[in-house]
């Protein structure tokens, strides 16, 4: 029992300050979603959209809900855990939807069934309650340091910052210091590394992508859907365009069909800095969600005139 | 089940205050009824392969004790023998078994398909029987025992069950002889304090190794060993030296809950490690490492191989560090591990005699023999464990090439420099508890203490476990063999 008193107390005391990089996603209702993987994590900004389509009136608040691969992936679960975090009565809602080549890959041969029990170990899949503060559910299946992070946070990296509404900002520049170039040479290494020895052990799966079809579907029934394939340093989008050729064709095929909107910017990579060659710095993604608002706007002033 | 789950937390009580609170004549039943629970939580269709192992050995040690026929006492022994062995020949060897047949004679241009056979049968689809390395070989020493007659066949069958199924030690060892817990199970128990307590004691020593040590060390070996190409030499070196110990505190952890959980029941099991670490041979280390384990393979493997088939005794050592290599696991890796300690132990035997003498001749004290032999000894146990924790021979030679190549010097920290300072502690601060308690009487640093230093102990280690512990649920790596 004082063991059990102790551990909660401690669980207490982490929730209140800083947990981790996913904790604030899934600490509140949403009326309007961020949906992706790790770019659509760090490079769209919520406050940005608040700010910019104001006039829209979609619903409020608008969160990041996007995470990476192992947590956020297309697919039964993240159906199943965008639905529960939504908040009941929607009017109209903003939902933009990240795609890219890995966003739709599951590990070789792997089945269905097989897919789904490897989501569940994802933080959707561990996680019960996607929207109150504090989540201690969240904190107890997923947070992964040892609990004396609560006493002293030796969990953030100084160019990092997660906020309320879910966007994980990377900031080029912070108080003290700036992401030095060579750094950042060597992360775009790694990121081309890592995605080379991804490929050898991914391929695409229709499970991923049924998941997809049936996420827009159901979105499309609260609100306005818009596909996005994000920016990203020209080797990284060489390389992905080179490992699934007919990925735009496909993804215009979707939108088509389902007939919503699809943004491909992947030829404006010049316009964005990344700090690994994936992922925006804070300045290039408020300047690159600005720029999707914009487009947004225009969009749904040609839908509806 | 895990021992370092919340349901074992719930298990463990249940268990040991319905077992005090029966007649002595209805435990036997509790607890084989708790320890086929505790096996059926994860894989309960899987429980069929211990019943198997459980009435074919069970009925072989009768049937070998009533025949005078030595022939037909072999033919039970073989019986047993090619049960236990079959199941694990099938469910944890087959399909390492055919994809080797299928390369080999492919190389000599035959084709086969035997893989897609073995797929049909649905055997490689299925998951490793957890503890079937365990007590399979448990129960083959029990058939073993009786042939040589060095023991009465259990006539209860089920404290014949229980003695092959017992919860503590099913799933990871200790590996004990029927002549040893079979007697223990049989006799009456009463509510002994003492043994209470250090049972509970090395239970929670157990947890710490696990959560706090086993656990923080692995975060660092996983990511050495998941980039065995990676620049960052001191980052590959480190990864092994912590695998060392990674493995070490996991299975020694393992053990001390089982023999505490064991403890409370007023059972001893085996002792399985006596410090290997300060082995200043890899002949003691091998005396001193799953001890449990070592004494199965010299008592029913090595022994018989040198008197009863006369091989010669160096020849015998790479047949069992063979054996040895693939009780561990159906890969390659695991056999060239084992068998590169056996090369180093038989040059070790053979060069015994002249490294004395010259040793005397030249008058090197004998502190600096030990000190240099316990260097080079840990230092080869090391590199070969490289082997042990790769998944295939190519990544382990990949991962020393890049350990050696000194491409960098920085160190690619995960995390933070206080949590790689902190697993250096804790190794020392282990190690120096091994070192003066030995694996066996860790609890004498608590229960020879005032009692307002006990509990100033027991709050102590709350607050550690609360705030230290990794929060994964790692299995134990020895679950998988």
């Amino acid at each position: 029992m004082l063991f059990i008193a102790v551990y909660l107390f401690y669980v207490n005391k982490l929730s209140k300050g800083y947990v981790d990089q996913y904790y604030n996603k899934l600490t509140q209702e949403s009326g309007s979603l961020v949906i992706g993987l790790s770019r659509a994590d760090q490079d769209i900004v919520p406050q940005v959209l608040e700010k910019q389509l104001n006039d829209l009136e979609f619903d409020m608040p608008i969160t990041n809900f996007a995470m990476n691969l192992n947590h956020s992936a297309y697919g039964e679960l993240y159906l199943k855990g965008i639905k529960e975090k939504l908040k009941p009565n929607l009017k109209q809602s903003l939902f933009i939807l990240s795609v890219s080549p890995g966003a739709f890959t599951a590990p070789l041969k792997m089945k269905d069934e097989d897919i789904f029990e490897m989501d569940k170990k994802g933080i959707i899949g561990k996680t019960k309650d996607l929207k109150h503060k504090p989540n201690y559910d969240y904190i107890i299946n997923n947070f992964e340091h040892p609990l004396y992070y609560s006493i002293i946070s030796l969990n953030s990296w100084s160019h990092h910052y997660a906020h309320d509404n879910g966007w994980n900002e990377v900031k080029l520049i912070n108080n003290s210091d700036k992401l030095k170039k060579e750094d950042m040479l060597l992360w775009k290494t790694q990121t081309i590394d890592y995605y080379n020895k991804k490929k050898e052990l991914q391929e695409v799966s229709k499970y991923r992508i049924n998941g997809f079809i049936e996420t827009v579907k159901y979105l499309k029934t609260k609100g306005e859907v818009f596909l996005v394939r994000l920016p990203a340093d020209a080797d990284i989008i060489d390389f992905e365009n080179s490992h699934w050729q007919s990925f735009n064709k496909e993804m215009d095929s979707i939108s088509q069909n389902q007939n919503v909107a699809f943004f491909n910017y992947t030829m404006q990579n010049t316009n964005y800095q990344t700090y690994d060659g994936s992922h925006m710095v804070s300045e290039s993604a408020k300047a690159f969600t600005k720029q999707l608002s914009s487009d947004i706007k225009e969009y749904l002033k040609e839908k509806n005139p | 089940m895990l021992f370092n789950s919340f349901e074992f937390l719930l298990f463990f009580p249940i268990v040991i205050i319905g077992f005090y609170a029966l007649p002595h004549k209805y435990r036997w039943l509790w607890l084989l009824a708790g320890s086929y629970f505790f096996y059926m939580v994860h894989e309960p269709e899987l429980i069929i392969l211990l019943c198997i192992s459980t009435l074919v050995d069970y009925y072989c040690g009768l049937k070998m004790y009533t025949t005078n026929n030595p022939k037909v006492k072999k033919r039970y022994l073989i019986l047993s023998i090619f049960t236990n062995v079959g199941i694990l020949f099938l469910f944890k060897y087959l399909l390492f078994f055919t994809t080797n047949l299928e390369s080999f004679l492919g190389f000599f241009g035959v084709e086969l398909l035997l893989e897609e056979t073995t797929s049909s049968y649905n055997f490689t689809n299925i998951l490793l029987p957890i503890g079937i390395s365990f007590y399979t070989f448990q129960t083959m020493s029990y058939s073993f025992e009786v042939y040589r007659g060095n023991i009465k066949p259990e006539k209860h069958l089920g404290e014949f069950a229980l003695y092959v199924a017992f919860f503590p030690q099913l799933v990871a060892g200790p590996i004990e002889r029927a002549s040893r817990l079979l007697p223990q199970l049989k006799q009456k128990v009463s509510i002994n304090i003492p043994n209470i307590k250090k049972g509970l004691i090395l239970m929670a020593w157990g947890f710490f190794l696990k959560v706090v040590v086993a656990d923080r060390l692995g975060i660092y070996v996983d990511e050495a060993f998941a980039n065995p190409d990676s620049p960052h030499s001191i980052s590959l070196l480190l990864g092994s030296v912590f695998f060392c110990f990674q493995i070490y505190y996991d299975f020694s952890a393992y053990t001390s809950i089982a023999i505490g959980a064991a403890k409370t029941m007023g059972y001893d099991l085996i002792q399985n490690f006596n410090r290997p670490i300060f082995a200043t041979s890899i002949a003691q280390f091998w005396q001193r490492w799953h001890i449990s384990f070592t004494q199965w393979l010299r008592e029913f493997l090595y022994k018989p191989l040198v008197k009863q088939y006369k091989i010669n005794r160096l020849t015998a050592v790479f047949i069992v560090f063979f054996i040895n290599g693939l009780w561990h696991g159906a890969n390659w890796t695991f056999v060239v591990w084992s068998l590169l300690n056996a090369l180093i132990l038989v040059i070790e035997i053979a060069t015994k005699q002249v490294r004395f003498k010259l040793f005397k001749k030249l008058n090197i004290p004998i502190r600096f023999i030990e000190l240099s032999g316990w260097f080079v000894g840990i230092s080869y146990i090391i590199l070969t464990l490289v082997f042990f924790r790769s998944p295939s021979i190519s990544h382990a030679l990949i991962y020393l090439k890049s350990m050696f190549t000194f491409g960098s010097l920085h160190i690619n920290i995960l995390g933070n420099y206080f949590e790689l300072f902190l697993c250096i502690i804790l190794i020392l601060v282990v190690q120096s508890i091994y070192y003066y308690k030995g694996n066996s009487k860790v609890y004498e640093i608590v229960t020879q203490r005032p009692n307002y230093v006990r509990y100033c102990m027991y709050l102590g280690y709350i607050l550690i476990i609360v705030l230290f512990a990794i929060n994964r649920q790692n299995t134990f790596i020895y679950f998988q063999f």
